[in-house]
């Protein structure tokens, strides 16, 4: 048995320059900055930017750069999924359509980062929105089985990245953004075969073993109560906010 | 009249049953592991089939609910339209407020 891939790379997590900075991690002078430009950390995720944009064309750009800090996560995470697959027996064909879908998520990092020039910024002027390459984090073993991370993050996570690029696309349609909206729209393409690859392999996998339908679908169940949740608290947050409207019957 | 989804082309993607306004899309308790829509609670209001990106969802005019099915269905489609616009008009109002702090 040969030494697994990932053990051959050299130690040291995945860099980026300007290195990873979550908004958990500025200092007090940054998060005073970052109040000035955007009103505070709590604007600073794609919902509420999306309608800052809607009124202000100039938070196009931290808007963009939450979608491009999710990319770089992309890239890391699928990258890592390609060599992963060496430790599970998977088709050496659905690493491959792993490995395409990493080429995919660079391709959109640096769609966005373009797209972030063309709209006066840059990769380091607002924090990343999530967390970086999570290399020291302990997965438990259980979760790291393909068919899992398929269902959560292919199918799910993709899923509802569907919705926020055709929001953004939509928005950069109406406000006359037409780089952004070409650029969207080439990325949502890309999610539609990211999914369709995750459903596609969860199904291939499955037939061998149908235990990993059940987990799979479970994992994937929980993931989505957890996104629901989320959006249940806004949805609470502005009705105690908002006066109650009646729909007409 | 309902919506069905070809089982052969759905990715999955759950698109549609966010979108639905009566929650008459399912997918966790499927069989078959692919969504489906309970026509007992579709209204025919064509918004699964406008956001499914791989136009899988076609119109089936054989299949219709019960009248009192589909009333029922219509009152959880208001009910879910006026949540909807209270998260719309919310996170407007907030970002609008926002903008004008900002830029004054």
């Amino acid at each position: 048995m040969t030494q697994a891939f990932k053990e051959r790379l050299a130690p040291g997590g995945a860099r980026r320059e300007p290195p990873y900075r979550s908004i958990m991690e500025m200092s007090d002078e940054e998060r005073a900055a970052l109040a000035e430009k955007l009103g505070g950390p709590q604007n600073y995720n794609p919902v509420v930017l999306r309608e800052m944009a809607r009124k202000d064309r100039r938070f196009f750009a931290p808007l963009i750069m939450a979608i491009l800090s999710a990319e770089f996560r992309g890239v890391d995470f699928f990258g890592r999924f390609v060599v992963e697959t060496e430790e599970y027996n998977v088709p050496w064909h659905m690493t491959l359509a792993f490995a395409r879908q990493t080429f995919d998520e660079s391709r959109h990092t640096q769609l966005n980062m373009q797209l972030l020039e063309s709209l006066g910024s840059y990769v380091g002027e607002y924090p990343d929105i999530i967390l970086g390459p999570s290399g020291d984090v302990e997965i438990p073993a259980e979760d790291l089985d393909p068919a899992i991370l398929m269902a959560r993050i292919n199918i799910s996570l993709e899923g509802f990245a569907l919705t926020t690029f055709e929001e953004i696309r939509d928005l950069a349609e109406k406000t006359g953004e037409t780089m952004v909206e070409h650029c969207h729209d080439f990325n949502m393409a890309d999610e539609v075969t990211h999914v369709g690859i995750g459903d596609y392999w969860l199904e291939k996998l499955s037939e061998e073993q149908p235990w990993r339908a059940t987990r799979a679908k479970a994992a994937q169940e929980e993931f989505e109560k957890g996104i629901e949740m989320v959006r249940q608290m806004a949805r609470q947050y502005m009705g105690a906010t908002t006066k109650q409207e009646t729909t007409p019957a | 009249m309902s919506y069905e989804i070809h089982q052969e082309s759905c990715i999955n993607c759950g698109w549609c049953r966010r979108e639905c306004p009566t929650e008459t899309i399912f997918y966790f308790d499927s069989v078959n592991r692919k969504h489906r829509v309970e026509p007992d609670g579709c209204i025919d209001c064509d918004i699964c089939a406008q956001v499914c990106p791989m136009s899988c969802i076609t119109h089936n005019p054989d299949v219709r609910p019960t009248p009192e099915n589909l009333e029922a269905a219509k009152v959880r489609a208001r009910k879910w339209a006026g949540q909807q616009r209270i998260l719309k008009v919310g996170l407007r109002s907030y970002a609008e407020a926002q903008v004008i702090r900002l830029t004054s």
